[in-house]
């Protein structure tokens, strides 16, 4: 980029002064082109840094960074955020006992339920997470213990999964599907949400599975072997991943497009997480139609299916319920980073012109020796 | 990632683009010879802000190597030729004139003036006018640089003249000079001594007309003469023992047939000259010299018309001839007589000739024969043709030459001598060189007594010449009589040359001093012309104090030098501007010159820097860290073993205080503005460790991290390296104090340097951190955010470093944040089934805004 700029220029400069000795047809001076460029006379701006650039620049930084943040802050909290854990450490925690009896070989399913309360209603769409933390999906080898070929629905991976998937690449003589470790540590607890409200009965909310994985995840990059009709056909002579209880295509029972490698629940985890503390969309409670909240605020139970261990690892693992705005999340960083910077430039600024205008001296300031 | 090769790669593209505009700058093109700096060297601009010392070689470099005839002792007796020191001084008034001026009618105006003074060689004034013309318009390079007009007109002494104009009386017994009066005796020294001048060199002669009609063949030398070539080297070698050597018979055997005719021709001319007509001149020359060149015979009777004319005019002169002193009261007639000289000379300078001499010297001397009549017209193999004033043409029987060499530092021709029918050995050489082998002739002791006389004036003459600052030659001659051999030589007398100072060399050399550089120069001329050369050039200032250190050999000339050297960097004195000045003897000449460089070089350890032109600086240049070859009248060598070859001296000035300083100066932030670039984005990738188990993983695409150094901030550096301008290179003319200033505190520079960076890779790191904390953010969708408030940081931090910004930069800036932009999106949309993360999920947002912010 850079030769090809310069070439340009040394040939623009050179054009003129090439006609000009054809003309008189003598042979070509080795006279250097007076050009600007060549010559080092190119006009230039120099950024000098007065009072007169430095005081108006914070003073602008401050006045737009503070409404900013103010705007940020004040969406962050309107936003509505509900938080529990339920990973069972302590022993005043629902999940103790399953998460203390947890045992791979048991097939009995341990399930827990955790009461909670709502104290405001959640109006719109609220968003369901499970939330684990000291969980590191960013590590190296976690990372690329992938096949995305398999992934994409190639047969010959599908049958020959990527070294990169081993340990989890073959088990008992038959290729893994889908292989590696990403996919063998897929997130399988079962979260239903009950709220109990005023007769004490318990009302089952609706949970919605789809839509919670991104578009270009779920039809370009995650495909089925075979597209999606007998997955059962279609993953002959592979094995389930060593921690998993059902095979791929058996993920979601009620619903057969739901099934495979293009499972959201599955697509969600397999993007893996930047940082060791990280939430995942597990479902969506969609607003009704009615004027009522999505969640009106009272008790809920959260029912769990505890099947997946983390206090191995010391790990923990929560559900979180919560709206979203414009911004995303809630997250209050960026409004009080914003009205920080803001503030402090602002601040900087008044400092700096109180200063400017005791001690401004014009005779000396009038002309600034280079 | 990648810092030191790539740094490595940037370094080199950035000085092949300070190369490229140190080459293209106009301030170092010189217009008379259409040259250009030349960089030969791409890797050593950085040393050119560095130099701190600085070794010249005087003649070429300093000086024009343009020699000028200034004056001349002969047979003890000083002529100051003072017209022509005043016609110099006005030529240098001019010159300086026209280079703050620079008109062409100031030119053509001083052109005219020139000629009418100086009518009768208004020929010479015309070519020259038009030489000058063709410099302004620098369409042509001149090819004829040895002859410019100020060499080639010399202002002959009256007094000289007269004396001359007295030789033109038939009545004078010519043939031996031993026998003859006093003055008559003088007058012989003073015809030899022209006579030497002209034809003791090696020039080749061309008219304008006729581009060299004589084609010189140095090799050709008679073989009947091997003999006195090696009696002439035995001679000159060691002269005292020579005699046992010779025997008769080879003298004997020595002179060829044709050298036997011309002998005879000779006497017979020399003999009949002012009674017989010029024909029977003409018939000999032709049917003997059919190999000369017919352009070399003018038309004979009309000189020898002029010739009587002018004997007719002088009988009121020649009866004063004896009382020098009486004559120089008449000065009115004596100016008549010059006239009558000129005219005789213009008459037959109809056509132009050109002298091309292997060193400006011989040309300057034969100039100054043809300003007193005594013009070499021809040289073949065998002969030279050469006027003389009231003789005409003569042919003078070549019989050898002894060619210069640095080693004798003389050099001789052997010719029959055309009037005497003598075998004679004129030569040529330093001062110290001839003195030596001048012994006093055999003879009477009155004779012997004028002889020493002569000797002591001379020498006196050498001294005064040398303290003013003159090449000196001496000029000597040696009868060899057919049987005997005399083993002096006779001195004739000595000239003085003045090769003046290239233009704006003082303020140059007192720029430099100013600027902290210590200026050496070398060379090997004698001690006082060293010293009054420094005081010219303004590297000796009134008030410095002198030391002068001499000693034999070599060996100890080295550690007296250091010792000395040391000393004056101890006691401080080169603050008060007194640099250490060096005089080589010239025995050791070269090699010296590069002992010298590299004993400051290795026991200094300090930067240096060599500039010289000829052969002998060659060691020198390729010794010195920088050498700079001066492309002048010494041939190429100096040129290719330089690193930078440069036309005049006065260019070192902008080359060192302006391109050395922003070279050096560039190529120092550049590498700080890439090792902060580097640290910056290098960190972002270190404090991701901490939040991944410090498994190495990485938050960013493969091939961004390739393509980071490699395209997306791979210009901004190179802009910093070769465009940005910290002081204006004007400012930097003016106070050469900037560039002992430049020296940026390294260590200082570079740690401020990484702990900004550390600082700003913190801001990029953590804002987005924070801001997606706890969030489902996938790892390329948070590693997209923290390159990009990276990028755009580091393209801004290059706002604030940079001292000079102009459009290229913004383009530049443009160019690198679009390839970013512009390669993520191609990227990761058209290959979004193997690398997931081009989009920044829900949660994203803009974390450079305060990021910049807080810077």
């Amino acid at each position: 980029m850079m030769a090809s700029s310069y070439n340009a220029k040394e040939e623009d400069a050179n054009h003129p002064g090439a006609a000009n000795h054809a003309g008189a047809g003598v042979v070509k001076s080795k006279k250097p082109d007076n050009t600007a460029f060549k010559q080092q006379r190119l006009p230039a701006w120099q950024p000098i840094l007065t009072a007169g650039t430095v005081l108006p620049a914070f003073f602008v930084i401050g006045l737009i960074f503070i409404p900013i943040g103010i705007g940020l802050y004040v969406t962050s909290n309107n936003i509505k955020e509900f938080e529990i854990d339920y990973t069972g450490a302590n022993i005043d925690n629902p999940c103790y006992n399953c998460a203390k009896n947890f045992s791979w070989n048991s097939t009995a399913q341990c399930v827990c339920a955790v009461t909670f309360t709502l104290e405001q209603p959640f109006e719109s769409n609220v968003f369901m997470y499970y939330g684990l933390s000291n969980f590191y999906q960013n590590h190296r080898r976690y990372v690329k213990s992938r096949d995305d070929s398999q992934l994409n629905g190639d047969r010959s991976a599908l049958t020959n999964p990527s070294k990169e998937c081993e340990p989890y690449r073959r088990s008992e003589g038959s290729p893994i599907a889908p292989c590696g470790a990403i996919a063998n540590s897929l997130f399988n607890d079962t979260l239903q949400l009950y709220h109990i409200d005023s007769n004490g009965t318990l009302n089952e909310i609706p949970l919605v599975k789809k839509g919670i994985a991104w578009w270009t995840d779920k039809h370009v990059k995650f495909r089925n072997p075979g597209g999606n009709n007998n997955l059962t056909v279609a993953f002959q002579g592979t094995s389930k991943p060593v921690n998993w209880k059902k095979p791929v295509f058996e993920l979601d029972p009620e619903d057969p497009e739901n099934n495979g490698f293009i499972n959201e629940d599955f697509i969600v985890w397999m993007r893996t997480a930047a940082l060791p503390t990280f939430r995942k969309l597990y479902r969506i409670i969609q607003k009704k139609a009615s004027t009522t909240p999505t969640l009106p605020s009272g008790k809920y139970v959260l029912n769990v299916t505890y099947n997946y261990p983390v206090l191995s690892f010391d790990g923990r693992k929560r559900m979180i319920l919560s709206t979203i705005s414009w911004m995303g999340g809630k997250n209050p960083f960026l409004g009080i980073a914003y009205i920080t910077v803001g503030s402090i430039c602002f601040f900087l600024g008044v400092v700096l012109l109180i200063i400017h205008h005791k001690y401004d001296n014009r005779n000396n300031s009038a002309d600034i020796p280079n | 990632v990648l810092i030191p090769i790539s740094l490595y790669v940037s370094i080199e593209v950035v000085k092949l683009g300070q190369i490229y505009f140190i080459h293209n700058d106009l301030d170092l093109y010189n217009q008379q010879l259409d040259s250009r700096i030349q960089c030969r060297a791409l890797n050593i601009t950085e040393d050119l802000g560095q130099i701190q010392y600085l070794f010249s070689d005087k003649t070429g470099t300093l000086t024009e190597n343009k020699m000028v005839f200034r004056r001349c002792s002969i047979y003890g007796v000083e002529y100051p030729h003072e017209e022509n020191a005043r016609r110099l001084e006005v030529y240098e008034a001019d010159r300086s004139e026209e280079g703050s001026g620079r008109s062409v009618t100031l030119q053509s105006g001083r052109s005219r003036s020139l000629s009418c003074r100086h009518s009768s060689v208004s020929l010479h004034t015309l070519t020259a006018e038009e030489e000058e013309e063709e410099l302004t318009n620098h369409s042509q390079p001149s090819t004829r640089a040895f002859c410019s007009r100020v060499a080639k007109e010399v202002l002959p002494d009256p007094e000289l003249v007269r004396k001359l104009n007295w030789f033109l009386s038939p009545a004078l017994a010519l043939s031996d000079g031993s026998s003859g009066a006093p003055s008559s005796l003088e007058l012989t020294y003073i015809t030899d001594f022209f006579l030497a001048l002209a034809i003791c060199n090696s020039v080749v002669v061309s008219s304008a007309s006729q581009p060299r009609h004589v084609v010189r063949e140095e090799q050709t030398s008679l073989k009947s003469l091997e003999e006195i070539k090696t009696m002439f080297q035995r001679l000159s070698f060691s002269p005292f023992s020579a005699l046992s050597i010779l025997s008769p018979p080879q003298i004997k055997a020595s002179p060829h047939s044709l050298a036997h005719r011309m002998f005879a021709r000779g006497k017979t001319g020399s003999l009949d000259f002012p009674p017989s007509s010029n024909s029977t001149t003409d018939e000999s020359e032709s049917s003997l010299e059919g190999t000369l060149e017919t352009s070399s015979l003018r038309p004979k009777p009309d000189l020898s018309s002029r010739v009587m004319e002018g004997n007719s005019g002088q009988t009121a002169g020649r009866e004063v001839k004896d009382d020098v002193i009486d004559s120089k009261t008449d000065g009115a007639r004596q100016d008549a007589e010059d006239l009558t000289l000129e005219e005789d000379c213009k008459s037959e300078a109809d056509e132009e000739l050109l002298y091309e001499a292997e060193s400006p010297d011989e040309a300057a001397l034969v100039y100054a024969a043809q300003a007193y009549c005594c013009t070499l017209r021809g040289r073949s193999a065998e002969s030279l043709t050469v006027d003389l004033p009231g003789i005409g043409s003569l042919s003078v029987p070549l019989l050898h030459i002894l060619p210069f060499d640095s080693d004798r530092k003389k050099m001789s021709v052997v010719v029959r001598h055309p009037l005497t029918g003598q075998v004679v050995v004129y030569t040529k050489g330093a001062d110290s060189a001839i003195m030596d082998l001048t012994g006093a002739p055999k003879g009477a002791d009155e004779a012997q007594e004028i002889y020493r006389h002569i000797r002591e004036q001379t020498q006196n003459h050498l001294d005064s010449y040398a303290r003013e600052g003159l090449r000196t030659l001496c000029i000597a001659k040696k009868v060899l009589e057919e049987e005997e051999l005399e083993i002096s030589l006779t001195l004739l007398g000595s000239t003085g040359i003045v090769d003046r100072l290239q233009e704006e060399v003082p303020e140059t050399i007192e720029a430099l001093q100013k600027a902290g550089i210590k200026v050496w120069i070398l060379t090997g001329d004698k001690k006082e012309t060293a010293v009054n050369i420094a005081y010219a050039c303004k590297l000796l200032g009134p008030n410095d104090q002198l030391l002068t250190a001499s000693c034999e050999s070599k060996d100890a000339c080295a550690a007296l030098l250091l010792e000395l050297q040391l000393e004056v960097d101890r006691s401080g004195v080169p603050a008060a501007g007194n640099p250490g000045k060096c005089r080589s003897d010239g025995g050791a000449g070269f090699i010296l010159k590069s002992q010298v460089v590299r004993l400051v070089r290795d026991q200094l350890a300090v930067m240096t820097l060599a500039v010289g032109d000829g052969a002998n600086d060659v060691s020198m240049i390729q010794v010195a860290d920088v050498g700079i070859g001066i492309s002048g009248q010494e041939g190429m060598q100096a040129v290719m073993s330089s690193d930078f070859a440069i036309s005049r001296f006065k260019h070192l000035r902008k080359l060192l205080l302006v391109h050395g300083h922003w070279c050096y100066a560039r190529l120092a932030n550049m590498i700080l503005y890439f090792i902060y670039k580097n640290v910056m984005f290098v960190n972002l990738l270190f404090w991701y460790q901490f939040f991944c188990g410090f498994s190495g993983s990485v938050m960013t695409n493969a091939w961004v991290l390739i393509l980071f150094n490699l395209l997306f901030t791979s210009v901004p550096p190179l802009l910093c390296g070769v465009l940005d301008q910290h002081t204006a290179a004007h400012t930097l003319m003016q106070l050469p104090q900037l560039y002992s200033a430049s020296k940026v505190s390294v260590p200082h520079m570079f740690w401020v340097t990484v702990l900004d960076a550390f600082y700003q890779s913190l801001v990029c790191f953590f804002v987005p951190y924070c801001a997606f904390a706890g969030s489902s953010v996938s790892v390329l969708s948070f590693g997209s955010p923290i390159n990009a408030s990276a990028l755009l940081i580091i393209l801004l931090h290059q706002v604030i470093e940079s001292p000079t910004l102009t459009w290229i930069h913004a383009l530049v800036w443009l160019l690198s944040a679009a390839s970013y932009f512009g390669f993520v999106l191609l990227f990761e949309s058209g290959d979004v089934t193997l690398c997931s993360g081009g989009f920044a999920g829900g949660n994203n947002d803009d974390g450079g805004g305060p990021a910049e912010g807080g810077r």
